[in-house]
């Protein structure tokens, strides 16, 4: 083989070996010295030979001292003696052989993305100090996107989920869809009720699981998998949890056998970006149509717009025992959420809402420039729309009633708040009847609530019959609370917490922890002064349950985001 | 491409082992070591055809054990860049798909999949050509051109292309894309 006859695009095949050596030597002088790619001539030859059998290349070495007889000989057999040590790294000459494959072109490659550490679109070696993109290890390992490319694959996914008229879920798994446990952790009561045995018998149908590998249980909240079924036609639907990788994909399993709602789409906590926050952006979806559904605000610091916030559920012991709750959990009380108007219920019911009002045809704007946010924040203005409201010892007087937790729920849920009382107030929202504005309320006939009633309305996203909150007599503040149990928001509890404003005690969160878990909560309501209805204290429970306690909680006692094994 | 070539290594035998079968579990070990894994400048060891020549035992100073130098024959497997493969398809995204051939993995984006065919969504997600006549999704096979390779510890990471001739979907012996 001929190193003038090879297939070159240069001129250089027609001159003799002196020519030639005198175009290798000036090209060997331009090539970098590390790099052992050649430029130019020499390497169509190489590349073509070094693709093949290794003992084949050997031939090719006799022939360098032909060609250039001068000193540099020896570079150039070292430079190809060093190329051809070096066919276990991926280090290669840039140049691409002939023929069709021209429409790469190499010099202008922008990188999309790399997988393994070669970009996938020239073949070229990742550069290892510049690190840049995002790492997308759920969908295959390896993976890693510019973040170019990301935009690019986000606005063709936004055109096509829009003709699809479909929207973004991203699913947390712990306390929202899920509550899990280690069998370590099961209570005595627990076992005494036969729940581990419950998870081994085989219908498939059943709410309780057992994670072998993990050695676990599982048990699905009330109504997911019709949730996930309706919400799959609304929504392109991920699973994005803090637990790891393979608690995922077990879990995934679980909810979705036929892996037809999440494929390729569960996440974990090796994927996130930033340690203890989830993000947006390993997210193959634009920000602008997706919804987020999790127990836990606190993970979601940088996206609380898209976040629509669940309560949780605690259904094993050891999960009431982690959020500092010491009530009986709800396997031990052999109860469970209603499926007919529990959490998912509820929340599927306000997907439904705010997917109507994105794609609602009588809005002028066009579809692609509409933001999922903005129907949020309309659908829950919608909430409260029409109150106004006086706060009354709810706030400390030396903190501004505006940038309070409670005022502020209050605006985004649709009311507008005042600090004094005048004519167009409609509720007095209080603690204790004592006070002038509760007084001057129950005078003038306005609503007198507690506080957790905007916290109810907040979780079930519906204003809550005021009667079901009434303020009672200080003397009688525990039954008080213990009613409240029966649809408090333990949110509202912990939030007072986290905030220093102890009004309440823990005991009375664990009323209510205990009354939220509870339907049917005859034992626990203390029916005293307010006449709870029955189905009142329930939705106030199941509504409490809604309530983010667990951030509240969070903040108050341990994690904010739950993880699991 | 398969390589057949001779390796050496050198095996470490516990004393346990010495005895008439010497050379056997020697061999055993060999085996249950070496097949299976990667090198960088070798490829994947796809199986060990025999081998060639045991040499003399060194006993370790400090302990019993008694290193072999082993010298055996070998088939290899390792991609080059420029190579054309089969291989099979085992998922397919908006992004590209992954295929395997054998114990390597391989990347196809979509900036190298003819602009012909478009990513189809749903239960089984594929890309089909405009007229509907290829269709790659998962488990078909295709004949696809590495442009790039790059070894890991333990896996070989491939990036390949179908956007030349005669490469794509090989549904029936021969089609072009």
């Amino acid at each position: 083989m001929s190193l003038a006859e090879a297939p070159s695009p240069s001129p250089s095949s027609s001159s003799g070996s002196d020519d030639f050596a005198a175009l290798l030597d000036s090209e060997l002088e331009l090539a970098s010295g590390a790099d052992s790619a050649f430029p130019g001539d020499p390497s169509p030859a190489f590349p073509a030979t070094e693709d093949e059998d290794e003992d084949e290349d050997e031939d090719e070495d006799p022939e360098e001292p032909e060609v250039d007889p001068i000193e540099q000989n020896g570079t150039k057999r070292r430079r190809v003696e060093e190329q051809l040590q070096d066919q276990g790294t991926s280090v290669r000459p840039d140049k691409i052989p002939t023929g069709a494959s021209k429409n790469v072109q190499v010099e202008a490659c922008p990188h999309p993305g790399y997988f393994g550490g070669l970009c996938f679109r020239c073949g070229k070696p990742q550069d290892e100090e510049n690190v840049s993109g995002v790492a997308f290890g759920y969908i295959h390992k390896g993976l890693r996107l510019g973040t170019s490319e990301i935009d690019r694959l986000r606005g063709a996914d936004l055109k096509n989920l829009l003709r699809e008229r479909k929207l973004v879920l991203i699913l947390d798994l712990d306390h929202t869809l899920i509550n899990s446990t280690k069998l370590q952790d099961i209570s005595f009561a627990e076992k005494d009720l036969g729940i581990q045995t419950a998870a081994s018998k085989d219908d498939p149908n059943r709410s309780i699981f057992s994670l072998n590998s993990m050695q676990m249980l599982t048990k699905l909240r009330p109504f997911v998998r019709e949730f996930l079924k309706e919400a799959s036609n609304m929504f392109e639907m991920y699973i994005y949890t803090m637990g790891d990788k393979p608690y995922a994909i077990e879990i995934a399993k679980l909810l979705d056998p036929s892996n037809i709602y999440f494929p390729s789409k569960v996440i974990s906590n090796s994927d996130c970006t930033q340690q203890h926050q989830k993000g947006l952006d390993v997210i193959l979806g634009a920000e602008s149509v997706a919804v987020i559904l999790d127990d836990t605000e606190y993970v979601w610091q940088k996206h609380k717009e898209n976040l629509i916030l669940m309560e949780r559920y605690h259904f094993f012991a050891s999960s009431c025992r982690q959020f500092g709750f010491g009530v009986r959990s709800l396997a031990e009380s052999m109860q469970d959420e209603r499926e007919s108007d529990g959490a998912l219920a509820t929340v599927l019911d306000v997907l439904k809402r705010i997917h109507a009002s994105f794609f609602d045809m009588a809005v002028e704007t066009d579809l692609s420039s509409r933001d999922v946010r903005q129907v949020i924040k309309a659908v829950r203005k919608e909430i409260l729309q029409g109150c106004k409201i006086v706060f009354s010892r709810v706030f400390p007087n030396n903190t501004r009633p505006q940038e309070q937790m409670f005022w502020k729920m209050a605006e985004y849920l649709g009311a507008v708040c005042s600090t004094d009382v005048d004519s167009s107030v409609t509720h007095v929202v209080t603690v204790d009847l004592g006070t002038e504005k509760a007084r001057w309320g129950v005078d003038n006939k306005k609503f007198l609530v507690h506080l957790r009633w905007i916290e109810a309305a907040n979780f079930r996203w519906h204003r809550q019959p005021e009667e079901d909150f009434p303020v009672t007599a200080p003397k009688e503040k525990s039954k008080d609370k213990d009613n409240a149990v029966a649809g408090k928001k333990e949110t509202s509890k912990d939030r007072q917490n986290s905030a220093a404003e102890k009004k309440e005690t823990t005991k009375d969160k664990e009323e209510n922890a205990a009354a939220r878990q509870k339907e049917t909560m005859k034992e626990k309501e203390e029916n005293a002064v307010a006449g709870q209805k029955e189905t009142g204290n329930d939705e106030r429970n199941v509504g409490g349950q809604e309530k983010d306690d667990a951030k509240e909680n969070a903040v108050a006692t341990s994690t904010t985001s739950p993880t699991d094994s | 491409m398969f390589f057949h070539i001779v390796l050496e290594r050198n095996m470490q035998l516990h004393p346990r082992h010495f005895g008439p079968h010497l050379r056997d579990k020697l061999v055993s070990k060999l085996i249950k070591d070496v097949e299976g894994t990667c090198s960088g400048r070798h490829g994947f060891v796809v199986a060990i055809m025999g081998v060639e020549d045991i040499g003399k035992g060194l006993i370790r100073e400090g302990t019993g054990y008694v290193t072999f130098p082993v010298k055996y024959q070998c088939v290899v497997f390792r991609p080059f860049k420029g190579e054309i493969l089969e291989a099979v398809v085992t998922m397919v995204n908006k992004m590209g798909f992954f295929a395997e051939a054998g114990l390597v993995q391989i990347f196809v984006s979509n900036h190298l999949i003819l602009d012909d065919m478009k990513f189809q969504s749903g239960d089984v997600p594929s890309y089909t050509s405009s007229d509907g006549s290829v269709k790659i999704q998962k488990e078909s096979e295709v004949r696809l051109k590495i442009i790039g390779t790059r070894v890991d510890a333990t896996e070989i990471f491939c990036v390949g292309t179908i956007k030349d001739d005669f490469l794509g979907d090989i549904s029936d012996p021969g089609a072009a894309v």
